[in-house]
């Protein structure tokens, strides 16, 4: 059996400012190679779920474990979790005035590298992989020489997303609606290119509302995330059955935390 | 000691030492300049230095400033004062600069005296005059007379006229009618406090004729104590462009005390930067007088403080014309206890008509200890103006930083990068290249300096 890339269990946390709990008690078990989609109503806890695996600060694990790769994911500051192979993809990317998208990604690809032992990118060669990874997505070479995600349009900004994604190289991917504000043909392209980065060494955690998104990317497992708690899981029906009914039967079937089902 | 004491005690030293300086000068001072440096201490004795709460110093700790004024001895012409360790230092600095390299046109200053085996002035366009004013000052000339002065800083502010009552030597520039200076002109000061605190009171006149066009870069470098008091005057005749920088990188245990003073006739264009990142206690003042119809200023500044320095920028546009714009942006970071301020004020005169006015101050605030007083301000006395004003004060986007961290950038790395974006946005308004890759990597060095945890 394939590594295992991401073990969680029992993921308690909730918001630091005023301590209200949003996730539940999460399992979920992810091995290489394997995409796991996730979907669930508005708030349930999606996002919250992303970001506490990508570390950012604001909120506060009160209880379980998060393993990558066999080690303590949570105990990792985020730069650390980024340059061991973990990338986030943002529900809303962050706009940074005056940071060139290039040189911000040099910066990042470098402190990869220099965290794997390897030297810097050279010049050239950054350039080539710069241009290769722009066409995988389809992103306009003007957006490259303009500040981080500013003033990019909501769809520009999805594609810059997967475009960092490409140039890094993680190992586990966590694509936060990453289809969400992208035309029909956007949505082919993106997701053209997030296929082009399956592969059996890596895993991806894709997080959407439509089942749109996973005719493109065919997901291995589908979870139903409510309430902060994994509801259902199953397989790439689940997500039809969900796009038919919504999720309103679920409650009626007093669903049950499911684990892993394989 | 309180302040009161301490300013009184001092203007009586810096006085007693002005009439003595001038006693000793008088034999080798015509009579013009013997009156100017009369005219200026009599201004100051009236004056005295600001007390505690004026209007116009607020942000800036005049008694402390002044106590080390009284620190220092009467440094104007120390010999061979570029000899000393501390001015080599300095020097081996500003020749690290990369722009003042020695082909271009430089004077160089230290401690108040021109260095000639330091300047360079070959290649001057025709008819330009460009070099020190000492010998000018003592034959008489009348290359100065007519201008020096003309603004009447002495007369109404304390440390112009403590500047003009020790005037001695400085730089002159004097471009004639539609020549144009391609190169850029530097003035380096050099001040050398390492053998005991010094004090140095420079001085540039800059006078620009009809259509001429100059960019000229005043430097401040420096080691141990001292206090330095630069006074520029600039007069620009009608069309002519000056582009001017003042660099401010002083010894972190020195005050500076900058006044700089213009007048634009009718079409003038005046671009000024302010960069300041150095000395304890820095005071940037700048008072542009738009007295021609259809002059256009646009002030640039950026203002780095950490640890305690005070930085405190001041600011003052003066519309008296119609068909004038002016537009100033100031942008400020602070880190540790460093105290930042800006204080602007626009006033537009009744026979200002027209006018187009825009100030706008941005602060950056590092450490929870770091403060910044922001005050930019509109006095309008005619109703055809369009005027607009901003201030913001804010810390590093919190959001940012997380999407650099969940790319790999370590959180100091991360700060920079943003805190960098910050000042680039300033810094990328220099249009002489050299100088702009100057003070990028001024702001990085900067900022490697200025982890959170060196930050006292
Ligand atoms: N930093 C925060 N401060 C306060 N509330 C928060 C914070 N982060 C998340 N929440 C709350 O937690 C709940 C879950 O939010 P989350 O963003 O994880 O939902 P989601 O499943 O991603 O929703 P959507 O489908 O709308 O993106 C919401 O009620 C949200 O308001
Ligand atoms: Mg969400």
């Amino acid at each position: 059996m394939s590594e295992t890339m991401l073990q969680i269990e029992d993921l308690h946390a909730r918001i630091q400012e005023d301590g209200t709990e949003i996730l539940k008690g999460i399992s979920l078990t992810i091995r290489a190679g394997e995409v796991h989609a996730i979907m669930g109503p508005n708030g349930s806890g999606k996002s919250t779920l992303a970001h506490v695996l990508s570390g950012r600060e604001g909120y506060e694990v009160t209880a379980g474990t998060a393993f990558y790769k066999g080690r303590d994911l949570l105990a990792m500051p985020p730069e650390e979790r980024a340059r061991e192979g973990v990338f986030l993809s943002f529900q809303y990317p962050v706009e940074i005035p005056g940071v060139s998208n290039t040189y911000f990604l040099r910066m990042a690809l470098n402190a990869t590298r220099k965290h794997r032992g390897l030297p810097e990118i050279d010049a050239i060669d950054f350039l080539a992989l710069v241009e290769e990874k722009a066409r995988l997505v389809d992103l306009d070479d003007a957006l490259l020489n303009r500040s981080v995600n500013e003033g990019f349009s909501g769809g520009e900004k999805k594609r810059n997303e997967i475009f960092q994604m490409a140039v890094l190289d993680p190992q586990l991917a966590i694509l936060d609606e990453t289809d969400s504000g992208l035309d029909i043909d956007a949505l082919r392209i993106v997701a053209g290119g997030i296929n082009a980065l399956r592969s059996p060494d890596r895993a991806m955690l894709v997080i959407t509302h439509y089942q749109r998104l996973l005719n493109h990317i065919v997901p291995d497992f589908v979870h139903v995330l409510a309430g902060g708690r994994i509801v259902r899981s199953g397989d790439r029906q689940l997500a039809h059955l969900l796009e038919e009914r919504g999720y309103s039967w679920l409650d009626e079937e007093a669903a049950l935390p499911v684990g892993r089902v394989s | 000691m309180n302040a009161g004491v301490a300013l009184a005690e001092g203007v009586g030293a810096v006085v007693d030492r002005a009439r003595a300086f001038a006693e000793r000068e008088r034999g080798a001072t015509p009579l013009f300049l013997q009156n100017l440096r009369q005219l200026a201490l009599e201004a100051l004795v009236r004056s005295g230095f600001p007390e505690p709460g004026h209007e116009e110093w607020r942000y800036f700790p005049v008694a402390e400033a002044v106590r080390l004024l009284s620190g220092c001895a009467g440094a104007s012409g120390a010999a061979n004062a570029s000899r000393r360790p501390g001015a080599r230092a300095a020097l081996a600095a500003v020749a690290a600069l990369g722009y003042a390299e020695k082909r271009q046109h430089q004077l160089v200053f230290v401690n108040g005296s021109l260095d000639p085996e330091l300047s360079t002035l070959d290649n001057l366009p025709k008819g330009v005059h460009f070099h020190g004013i000492s010998r000018l000052l003592e034959k008489g000339s009348p290359l100065v007379e007519p201008r020096l002065g003309l603004l009447r800083g002495h007369q109404r502010h304390p440390f112009v006229a403590l500047n003009t009552a020790f005037l001695a030597d400085g730089a002159l520039l004097l471009v004639p009618d539609r020549v144009v200076c391609t190169t850029p002109l530097h003035v380096v000061n050099v001040t050398d406090g390492t053998d005991g605190a010094v004090a140095t009171h420079p001085r540039v006149l800059l006078v620009l004729g009809e259509n001429a066009q100059a960019t000229v870069v005043e430097t401040f470098v420096g080691a141990g104590p001292a206090f330095v008091n630069p006074v520029t005057e600039a007069y620009l005749g009608p069309h002519a462009f000056l582009d001017h920088y003042t660099l401010q990188e002083g010894s972190a245990e020195a005050a500076h005390v900058g006044t700089f003073d213009a007048h634009l006739a009718p079409g003038g264009q005046l671009f000024t930067h302010l960069f300041s990142a150095g000395s304890l206690l820095a005071r940037n003042e700048a008072s542009v007088h738009l007295h021609g119809d259809g002059a256009g200023l646009t002030m640039d500044g950026l203002y780095l403080g950490r640890n305690e320095q005070v930085v405190d920028n001041h600011v003052l546009v003066d519309h008296a014309r119609p068909h004038c714009g002016s537009q100033q942006y100031y942008k400020g970071i602070l880190d540790g206890k460093a105290r930042g301020a800006f204080d602007g004020k626009v006033i537009v005169k009744p026979t200002a008509s027209r006018t187009d006015a825009h100030q706008k101050n941005r602060n950056l605030l590092l450490s929870p200890e770091a403060t910044v007083d922001s005050k930019p301000q509109l006095e309008i006395y005619n109703n055809d103006v369009k005027a607009t004003h901003g201030s913001a004060t804010g810390r590093l986007d919190p959001d940012a930083l997380f999407y650099l961290r969940s790319r790999g950038f370590g959180e100091t790395e991360a700060r920079a990068a943003l805190t960098l974006a910050f000042a680039s946005e300033i810094a990328e308004r220099i249009k002489v290249e050299p100088l702009r890759k100057h003070l990028e990597a001024r702001v990085l060095a900067w900022l490697s300096g200025n982890g959170r945890e060196t930050a006292s």
